[in-house]
């Protein structure tokens, strides 16, 4: 692969970084998994990225993969992973530390949301990033009236879930 | 407002990331993936080649033996290569199909499959093994037959049949073992978010 095709990438990537960082905070507890889980979607995009076509939105197409790598392909390590040293600044991804009371609220929905299953999160993730249902369900391959279905079923399943915690 | 519309709300704003630089993503791309996919493809690799190995090791005796283990051992020869070609073939052409742009059914099933042939390679090879050590015993009991008295004869046979089973027990015993302490945590997550897409499209929508 050449140079300016690894720049491209890069370039691409650096700017749409906060598309994988949202998914990594659904699929991941700490921040050394954040780190791991990043990492490998980068690997995953740059391994896929010479079958991008340009007529489609990078965006588009990279959160796809990116939730692939989460659902099918990466695998929660219980050693410590050799990833890229990072600026310390995703001390600031705050897992647990929230102040206000808005922020408290906000603590009790993100704890419900990891609490739910890989395929239950992707489909958080596309709702939460505006997808229509006929693009979240050729995501994952199911039906469009499935994943209304599912959709419907995991509003329920997280009231449930808030309400046991006492969270809102 | 439902929960995930609050969550909507904040996620929008959401900006507290870190940044991660351009050198930092170009050092990333450079480093192995340890995706579940390269493990099961190594594993599988792995696999296929101790199959093979195993074939060789366990190869046939240089001594004097019957026209009809002769036969038999030649036909079981041509059986064995075309079905280890066949599985060999099946693996390396469905893992190439495999590809993180499709939909996560796709990959998840195109996975899967690419193991399952895997799991056929195993199964085959284990059924291989314990029809060869049935057809060795009976062809040793055969010669021993033409040269000793029939009561000893039978005892020999309830001796060999009982170590055979034995050991056919104690091999299916540790393949299992294998099985579940390494791939069934390797392909645990593939399995369930598969049977969870799957149920999806069974499940009568309300």
């Amino acid at each position: 692969m050449t140079n300016d095709l690894e720049n491209d990438f890069i370039n691409l990537l650096e700017e749409h970084q906060n598309i994988f960082h949202k998914i990594c905070k659904l699929y991941t507890d700490d921040v050394e998994a954040h780190k791991d889980l990043f990492q490998e979607m980068a690997i995953q995009l740059w391994h896929s990225y010479p079958s991008f076509k340009g007529d489609a939105k990078f965006s588009t197409w990279a959160y796809r993969v990116a939730l692939n790598t989460a659902i099918s392909l990466h695998r929660t390590k219980k050693r410590k992973v050799v990833t890229v040293e990072w600026d310390n600044s995703l001390q600031q991804v705050r897992y647990e530390e929230y102040n206000d009371e808005q922020e408290e609220r906000l603590r009790f929905l993100y704890k419900a949301v990891r609490q739910l299953n890989d395929i239950e999160k992707a489909l958080v993730y596309m709702y939460l990033e505006d997808k229509d249902y006929t693009e979240i369900a050729e995501t994952l391959g199911i039906s469009e009236v499935n994943a209304r279905v599912k959709m419907n079923r995991i509003k329920t399943k997280l009231k449930n879930m808030l309400t046991q915690q006492g969270g809102i | 407002m439902d929960e995930l519309d609050l969550l909507k709300q904040h996620w929008n704003n959401e900006g507290n990331f870190p940044k991660v630089d351009k050198e930092q993503i170009r050092q990333m791309l450079h480093r192995s993936s340890s995706s579940i996919i390269k493990w099961i493809f190594l594993i599988s690799v792995i696999e296929l080649l101790l199959g093979l190995a195993l074939f060789f090791v366990v190869g046939p005796e240089e001594t004097e033996h019957s026209l009809v283990y002769t036969v038999g051992y030649v036909v079981y020869d041509i059986i064995f290569y075309a079905v280890i070609l066949y599985f060999i073939y099946q693996f390396f052409s469905s893992y190439r199909r495999i590809k993180n742009t499709t939909s996560t059914k796709v990959l998840l099933n195109a996975i899967l499959k690419t193991r399952r042939h895997v799991d056929h390679y195993i199964r085959f090879n284990i059924y291989c093994i314990i029809c060869s050590c049935v057809f060795v015993s009976v062809e040793k009991l055969f010669q021993r037959y033409q040269t000793t008295s029939t009561g000893h004869f039978i005892f020999t046979a309830v001796l060999v049949a009982v170590l055979v089973s034995l050991f056919c027990w104690l091999f299916l015993f540790v393949v299992k073992l294998y099985y579940k302490l390494l791939y069934q945590r390797l392909v645990k997550k593939l399995n369930r978010n598969y049977d969870e897409l799957t149920s999806m499209e069974q499940e009568e929508p309300a």
